[in-house]
């Protein structure tokens, strides 16, 4: 009777040890799963942009600096004559190529496209490889040598006879296309392979062909493109 | 003499029995004393095994919450940062805004002053252009935005906006002839990139969330009627993304102000007169 006893008991309590070991091992589940939640994307992604708006920051306030310094200086010189305008004359030739109004040349990338019977070039292709040329680092663009400015359009137009409309200036779809894009020397590679790629992916029946040159001249905008701007 | 050698045998064979019983029952405690031993041996080993384990756990439990709290405290450390830093971008931004102001009527005042009106219309001319300066007038909003229901089946994420759908629309406007265009204030020029970065689109170095409200000025009839009647946009309204269009009397499109990014563009580029 004794023996029975304690036997109950033992299993009473193995019965109790398993059940805490169940529990503690959901328990350690539960927290391990939400301890990657927090150790892996959510705080790499907080870190990212940590990092990111520091820089932005740090930048603004360079930039405030920059500003507040012009600002003494011009105030300080409204009466004068040749820094001040000299200022003016700088800030002007920098939103000129930011605009692009202005020819450029540098090492760059060319990417001509050579459409096959029956197959158009298109603007959706022409737009993938703008973006992706700018997206990898490009400073100036053109297709055909109409430079590719903030606010150019590339869109298809008509159907009998397709056209590409580039800063409202007209090309035939059926005709070449030639891209160029100026890199830093730096990022030339990178847009090099990431441009590549793109071409890989597009498997369109057009002819792509992608190269690199030491010097790719890139003109400004036209004062038809200008005149076709709206305002 | 038989009797009494038969009385002895008899006395002989009941000592032998209780003998044998007693020796039976010896080898029968013991071995039920072995038997007893055995099973509290094991029971005890079995106990140490389930303590040990018990311990381990409880151990390994421990560890686990105390790395939980900190890797809590960390995550919170961290949004706590983030949300001082966006405070603090906010700042930086409202005050480059207000010093680029004050730095183009003190360049209109000092051309003018020292009679270079021309130049300083030109100036303005350049700067529109380049997406310098705030344009204001009539135009559309469009509004980009996740689906709310949650679809577990959709593992290619139709129900969700990519940096694709931004970059189509902004394509978009700008082949129906916008003259400014914007996401969530962020002004496009011509290094204005798009690009998905994970739950965030980046444009010109800065990370937005859904919803992305793209703003541009432009004819508002024009750009309307194109994207209410685009194959895409009904395409990815029908994947349940919520994507609205609305025309706007008096939009303000904001200069575009990272005045590094220009200066960085004017030092890589080589100019050719």
């Amino acid at each position: 009777m004794k023996h029975r006893m304690s036997i109950s008991i033992g299993a009473i309590i193995t019965c109790f040890l398993m059940g805490l070991l169940i529990a503690l091992q959901l328990k350690n589940v539960n927290a391990s799963n939400l301890q990657s939640a927090y150790a892996e994307q959510d705080l790499a992604d907080m870190q990212d942009q940590v990092m990111a708006i520091m820089r932005e920051n740090a930048e603004l306030s360079t930039q405030n600096q920059k500003l507040s310094d012009l600002i003494s200086s011009m105030g300080a010189e409204l009466t004068g004559d040749n820094e001040s305008l000299q200022a003016v004359m700088l800030e002007k030739s920098k939103a000129e190529v930011f605009a692009g109004l202005t020819d450029v040349s540098g090492n760059g990338i060319q990417v001509t496209m050579n459409p096959v019977t029956d197959s158009p070039v298109s603007s959706k292709t022409l737009l993938l490889l703008v973006n992706e040329l700018r997206a990898s680092g490009a400073l100036a663009i053109c297709i055909n040598d109409d430079r590719v400015a903030a606010m150019t359009e590339i869109r298809d137009t008509g159907t009998v006879n397709p056209q590409i409309v580039i800063n409202g200036n007209s090309y035939p779809a059926s005709s070449q296309f030639v891209i160029k894009a100026i890199y830093n020397a730096d990022d030339l590679n990178r847009g090099l392979q990431l441009v590549n790629s793109l071409v890989a992916q597009l498997g369109t029946s057009n002819s792509i062909n992608v190269s690199s040159s030491d010097i790719v001249h890139i003109p400004k905008l036209t004062e038809d493109s200008l005149a076709n701007r709206p305002v | 003499m038989y009797f009494k050698s038969l009385r002895n045998h008899k006395k002989h064979t009941a000592a032998e029995l209780q003998e044998e019983t007693e020796e039976n029952s010896r080898i029968t405690y013991t071995t039920d004393k072995k038997q007893h031993h055995t099973e509290k041996v094991l029971s005890m080993v079995l106990m140490l095994i389930v303590g040990v384990i018990v311990m381990t756990m409880i151990r390994e439990s421990i560890s686990l919450q105390q790395q939980l709290t900190a890797a809590k405290q960390n995550y919170s450390a961290y949004q706590q940062q983030l949300a001082n830093l966006q405070t603090e971008n906010e700042n930086l931004k409202a005050e480059n805004q207000a010093l680029g102001v004050q730095k183009d009527q003190l360049t209109e005042d000092v051309l003018n002053e020292q009679g270079y009106s021309e130049l300083a219309l030109s100036l303005a001319d350049t700067r529109r252009l380049a997406g310098l300066t705030d344009v204001e007038g009539a135009g559309v909003s469009i509004t980009l935005s996740d689906s709310t229901i949650t679809d577990t089946s959709d593992v290619n994420q139709t129900s969700l906006i990519h940096s694709q759908d931004v970059q189509y629309v902004v394509d978009m406007l700008k082949a129906a002839g916008a003259e400014a265009i914007a996401i969530n204030g962020e002004r496009i020029v011509c290094t204005s990139v798009i690009i998905c970065t994970g739950p965030t689109i980046r444009i010109n170095n800065s990370r937005y969330p859904v919803p992305f409200v793209i703003t541009a000025v432009c004819d508002p009839d024009t750009a309307y009627s194109l994207l209410q009647n685009d194959a895409y946009i009904a395409y990815r309204k029908s994947n349940k993304c919520e994507i609205s269009v609305s025309k706007k009397d008096d939009l303000v499109i904001p200069a575009f102000s990272n005045s590094s990014v220009v200066d960085t563009l004017y030092e890589a580029l080589e100019v050719v007169s």
